[in-house]
């Protein structure tokens, strides 16, 4: 076998890393989005943790789990002022027309500070488990039912005052 | 009724992610940032301050004589600093917590203390007083009637009281129109009776009588500065609304391109907050200024990009507009990695005298939260 058609190692770690982006590019979008309000920002933050998972690719047990714990820290850097977030196009950007009673929902979820923010989401939105949340934000299990709790406390007492 | 509003929740943010219409974005491959060489790296660097040199000069020059004209006509010079209590305190959670409970129970047993937002959209007029801070309002509006459709979705829960009858398309550029229109009520907060104040302590105090007492003593502190902020936010509700609408479409695009302001926040930082994004996929600054901030220069600190030399570029208001493409945005991929908010902000007056000058960080989150 001539060398020359031996596969090159780093091409065929870009191609599993291509079909790595193709797959999960479309919903680390949207939980971004979820989590910022905003596609601009979304697109931005899930491209930059994409590139953090390109470096690491090689070396990395879990890209998935990488990719969250990126998308979930680069977002939190696009830290949202709570009253400008009401005030901003937010997720009724672009082609979204949403149903008022979920919008009212979204904007308070959109008020929740950031990690019960991240909780709701991915635990409702994404399906993720404790420890996947945990994971992501770094901090234990436990604490992620205790963010739960609080938010969801928050979020019922203005909804059902 | 916890299931139904767990399934709720997860209802409406699924319908939410559903709708939204992710933009196809095929890996750009190994980043141009990690092939390029010293050598190109330099020429960006090169090319970055020729950019911001043509965009400072054409701004001056296409710009000048109609800045200096409306200049003249504004009669606000000085840009006054607001007293803290125009800002919302950052008080702790279970602070926040305990005050919004105690306003939820006043506001249940005497609903006038609700303070709640006014109507979303009003025919009526700007003050005098936020006239003469904008040389655009002084100008007749010239925004189509569709803009009331345009503004309704990005304002969906904004309660901003936009003045729909005096929006200006104040510039077409880089395919979108940007919009300006002055706003009876950006806070949301309406005055509410005197008699409020006092139920709402009273009802905070019988919440935590149970707390020890330093916890009673901050709870009642964080109270009191949360109430001065609510008073004040009720009686200047005034400012500015601005954003970008692609040209010829019936909706806004972009949530970045879209912002408000009270007239106490412009004052604070003389620039409308956190109101840079992208144009037609060009990373931009943009923002609105009162009419006293002559020159806006910006310093791009090209931190974490491609350029590393910090890059300054000063532009002149046109229409109390300050627009500018960011010298190196157009390095990245599709503007990931583009810092699109400078690192440092200076205004001068008209007579070049410095009003504001400051360093960006990531504290300032009602300046600007990607910073």
């Amino acid at each position: 076998v001539k060398s020359a058609q031996l596969p090159n190692p780093r091409e065929v770690g870009s191609k599993a890393f291509a079909r790595f982006y193709e797959r999960e590019y479309d919903r680390a979008v949207r939980l971004a989005w979820l989590l910022t309000g905003s596609l601009a920002a979304a697109e931005d933050v899930v491209q930059d943790a994409m590139t953090g998972v390109y470096r690491a690719f090689d070396r990395i047990e879990s890209p998935q789990a990488y990719l969250h714990r990126a998308v979930v820290n680069r977002a939190r850097s696009r830290r949202r002022d709570e009253r400008r977030q009401r005030a901003r196009a937010a997720m009724a950007e672009g082609p979204v027309r949403l149903d008022p009673a979920d919008a009212d929902l979204l904007a308070l979820i959109a008020r929740l500070p950031y990690r019960q923010r991240v909780v709701i989401v991915t635990r409702y939105w994404g399906g993720w488990s404790e420890k996947e949340i945990a994971r992501a934000l770094g901090c234990r299990p436990g604490t992620v039912k205790s963010l739960a709790s609080r938010a969801l406390d928050r979020l019922r007492q203005e909804v059902e005052p | 009724m916890t299931d139904s509003f767990e399934a709720r929740l997860q209802r409406a943010l699924d319908r939410a992610a559903r709708q939204l219409e992710v933009p196809p974005a095929p890996w750009p491959g190994p980043t141009a940032r990690r092939r390029r060489g010293r050598h190109v790296e330099r020429l960006g660097v090169v090319a970055g301050v020729a950019v911001a040199a043509i965009v400072a000069a054409l701004a001056v020059s296409l710009i000048g004589h109609r800045h200096g004209a409306s200049m003249q006509a504004s009669g606000s010079q000085s840009l006054p600093l607001p007293p803290a209590a125009a800002f919302e305190p950052n008080l702790p959670a279970g602070d926040l917590k305990l005050i919004l409970n105690a306003w939820k129970k006043t506001a249940r047993n005497d609903p006038p203390c609700r303070g709640d937002q006014g109507p979303r959209f009003t025919d009526g007029s700007p003050s005098r007083g936020l006239r003469a801070r904008f040389a655009i309002l002084r100008q007749p509006p010239n925004a189509p009637p569709s803009v009331q459709r345009l503004l309704e979705g990005p304002l969906w829960s904004a309660g901003a009281q936009l003045y729909v009858n005096q929006a200006h398309v104040v510039r077409t550029q880089l395919g979108a129109r940007l919009y300006i229109l002055p706003a009876g009520n950006v806070s949301g907060q309406e005055g509410v009776p005197k008699r409020c104040g006092p139920e709402q302590v009273r009802a905070l105090s019988r919440q935590v009588t149970k707390l020890p007492e330093a916890k009673q003593a901050g709870a009642l502190a964080a109270q009191s500065k949360y109430l001065a902020y609510l008073r004040y936010a009720a009686l200047h509700p005034e400012g500015i609304c601005a954003g970008w609408a692609p040209s010829g479409t019936s909706s806004l695009a972009a949530g970045d391109t879209f912002g408000c302001a009270t007239t106490a926040e412009l004052d604070r930082w003389g620039i409308l907050a956190d109101a840079s994004g992208r144009l037609g996929g060009t990373p931009v600054f943009w923002t609105v200024v009162p009419d006293a901030v002559a020159a806006v220069t910006l310093h791009f600190a090209g931190r974490g990009t491609p350029l590393k030399h910090p890059v300054t570029v000063t532009v002149r208001p046109l229409d109390n507009v300050v627009l500018a493409p960011v010298p190196h945005g157009k390095f990245g991929a599709r503007g990931a990695w583009a810092d699109s908010f400078p690192s440092r902000i200076v205004l001068r007056n008209h007579d070049a005298k410095v009003v504001r000058n400051y360093a960006v960080t990531p504290s300032m989150t009602t300046l600007c939260d990607d910073c």
